[in-house]
């Protein structure tokens, strides 16, 4: 009995060896959650967001990645750029999941950036998988990747190879230099949608709708300069929420409906056929109601 | 064929296929869609909603059925066109109101010919340099400030220009003119030919539009359409429009033998007496008028 209770006894210390080894091999390679580092971040440069203000004696790439223990719950069997999940999904946890940041998107719920719902969405499950977060954003800002206009950075919205995809004017030019010199933020972004959508027109009689700041009274009277003159859905489930467009939003295609110019009777757009879209603009909404289709 | 030919094949085709989605992806829903699917739709949000050209609301689908957002032209193909339509604005009308049976508003007796010719006899007609486009005379979306107060033309969607561009002796088309008083005013816009005596200079170059005085003329010629009158294509009198439009009659002039109508037909020369007899003889027994006693 004695023999066998030392046997029992050397395998539990041996065993517990290996996996006191297994800790001191993988300890320090774990992740870290923000919540145990924003503190001493602060400290070092008042930082509070992992996207920026790194530091030698900052604690941030950690809290994303983990060097030699890298996967979903730092199970240590490979992921993406040593995250917790692949490059697609490293975003949701703090910015969809979870209350990390106060910036969230999507409404919340993971499905409705990874669900399926293009109509209302830049949705990660589109198009092949082949669009995700990572797509548009580079988050860490790194300059290289940086268009060099100063609305677009704050965005973390990286420069493309290409813009426009060769439907470039000599008025509207949407070529790299074009939009890191762009002032307005709204057209600087639609420079920058072009990289997918090429639908940047400043000429009328052309594919797609001319985008002008002229006003022709008698058929428009709002101005339609930028994407975001029709594509200016904001809110999700009812409720206004910064950054919703062009994320998710109630409008199908971050669009909206309303009777005219006024903004009388202005829902979010059920249906990207609906005339209130056209509407918006191309009726005053005076009492006279001029514009299209009123007089018969 | 070998293997790693054919791997090579299925995979440029998967390449190719994939790069579609993406395309389709990006243009989805700026397609054009076909009136045919969204009327009886449009109907139930405005039963009075059965015409293109008015009753847009914000929940009606009938700007994409002519307009696409982000990939118009021919066939919604995406290489442009003009006003974001299938085609010029020229033709926008054509489809509709002449080549097919989608508007029970035919005018050109429905033969693209008779408008996109070059018979100018019979038709306001338009070739590429003379043009005399549907869009010239009729504002398609009757936008309200674009309009005259006049309700007929506004009826008829033709639109308004500034008031020096009417004929002086016309003036501008009023909200208390007859429809064809209106039309007549509303035609010195090209056709300066617009003599009213009461009010306009005597001894003018151009006929003048007065009331029968029953000694020269036996008809009034009050407006445009009194000699105009020209209303049949291929003898057929259609539902509508046929006049200013395309009509049988040359400059959509109708000749007979007297004022009573009798004998009338169709122009086919504008220098036809019977163009004038019309009005200028006696038609109950014509013992008066133009031509009788000698």
């Amino acid at each position: 009995m004695k023999k066998t209770a030392l046997v029992i006894a050397l395998v539990a210390l041996f065993a517990l060896a290996i996996t006191s080894s297994a800790f001191a091999t993988y300890g320090d390679s774990s992740y870290t959650a923000w919540s145990s580092v924003k503190a001493d971040n602060s400290a070092v440069n008042g930082s509070q967001s992992p996207h920026g203000g790194y530091a030698q004696n900052t604690k941030k790439c950690v809290v994303c990645h983990a060097v030699h223990n890298a996967g979903p719950s730092g199970n240590g069997v490979g992921s993406e750029a040593l995250l917790l999940s692949s490059r697609a999904d490293a975003c949701t946890y703090c910015h969809i999941s979870n209350a990390v940041s106060t910036k969230i998107v999507y409404g919340g719920t993971a499905t409705n950036y990874n669900g399926g719902s293009n109509v209302r969405a830049h949705d990660a499950s589109g198009w092949a998988n082949l669009f995700g977060c990572k797509d548009c954003h580079q988050v860490h800002g790194a300059t290289a990747d940086m268009t060099g206009n100063t609305y677009l950075n704050s965005k973390i919205l990286k420069k493309g190879a290409d813009y426009d995809w060769g439907i470039v004017t000599a008025a509207n030019p949407t070529t790299a230099a074009a939009i890191a010199n762009e002032a307005s933020s709204s057209v600087a972004v639609s420079k920058w949608c072009t990289r997918c959508h090429p639908y940047f027109n400043d000429q009328q009689n052309r594919d797609s709708h001319v985008m002008t700041t002229t006003i022709d009274n008698g058929v428009t009277y709002s101005i339609t300069n930028a994407c975001e003159s029709c594509h200016n859905s904001t809110k999700v489930s009812g409720v206004v929420v910064a950054s919703a467009f062009p994320h998710y939003t109630d409008g199908a295609r971050f669009l909206t409906s309303a009777t005219s110019t006024t903004g009388a009777g202005s829902a979010d757009s059920t249906d990207t056929k609906m005339d209130g879209i056209c509407l918006r603009c191309h009726r005053d909404g005076q009492v006279s109601a001029l514009g299209v289709g009123v007089t018969e | 064929m070998t293997r790693k030919t054919i791997l090579a094949f299925v995979l440029v085709a998967a390449f190719i296929l994939a790069l579609a989605g993406i395309a389709n992806a990006t243009y989805g829903d700026s397609s054009y869609l076909n009136w045919g699917s969204v009327s009886a739709y449009n109907y139930s949000v405005d039963a009075s909603s059965t015409s293109p050209h008015g009753r847009y609301t914000p929940n009606s689908k009938k700007c994409v059925v002519c307009h696409a957002t982000h990939n118009a032209g021919v066939a919604g193909n995406g290489v442009g066109s003009e006003a974001l339509l299938l085609s010029a604005r020229a033709d926008a009308c054509t489809y509709c109101h002449i080549t097919s049976n989608t508007s029970s508003l035919k005018v050109y007796g429905g033969v693209q010919a008779n408008y996109q010719g070059t018979d100018w006899k019979n038709a306001h007609n338009y070739t590429p340099g003379q043009s005399v486009q549907c869009s010239f005379c009729h504002q398609v979306h009757a936008a309200k400030n674009l309009m005259t107060p006049n309700a007929y033309l506004t009826q008829k969607i033709l639109y308004k220009q500034t008031a020096g561009s009417y004929s002086a002796n016309a003036g501008t088309p009023t909200a208390i003119d007859s429809p064809d008083v209106a039309v007549s005013k509303w035609c010195t816009l090209c056709h300066t030919e617009y003599y009213n005596p009461t009010s306009g200079t005597a001894d003018w170059q151009s006929h003048p539009l007065v009331a029968a005085d029953n000694q020269h003329a036996f008809l009034g010629s009050t407006t445009c359409v009194a000699c105009h009158a020209s209303n049949t294509i291929s003898s057929v009198v259609p539902s509508a429009s046929a006049f200013p439009h395309y009509t049988d009659g040359a400059r959509f002039l109708v000749s007979a033998t007297a004022s009573s109508g009798a004998g009338s037909t169709p122009a086919t020369d504008t220098k036809m007496d019977g163009i004038c007899i019309r009005c200028h003889r006696n038609g109950s027994a014509p013992t008066s008028g133009v031509g009788n006693t000698f």
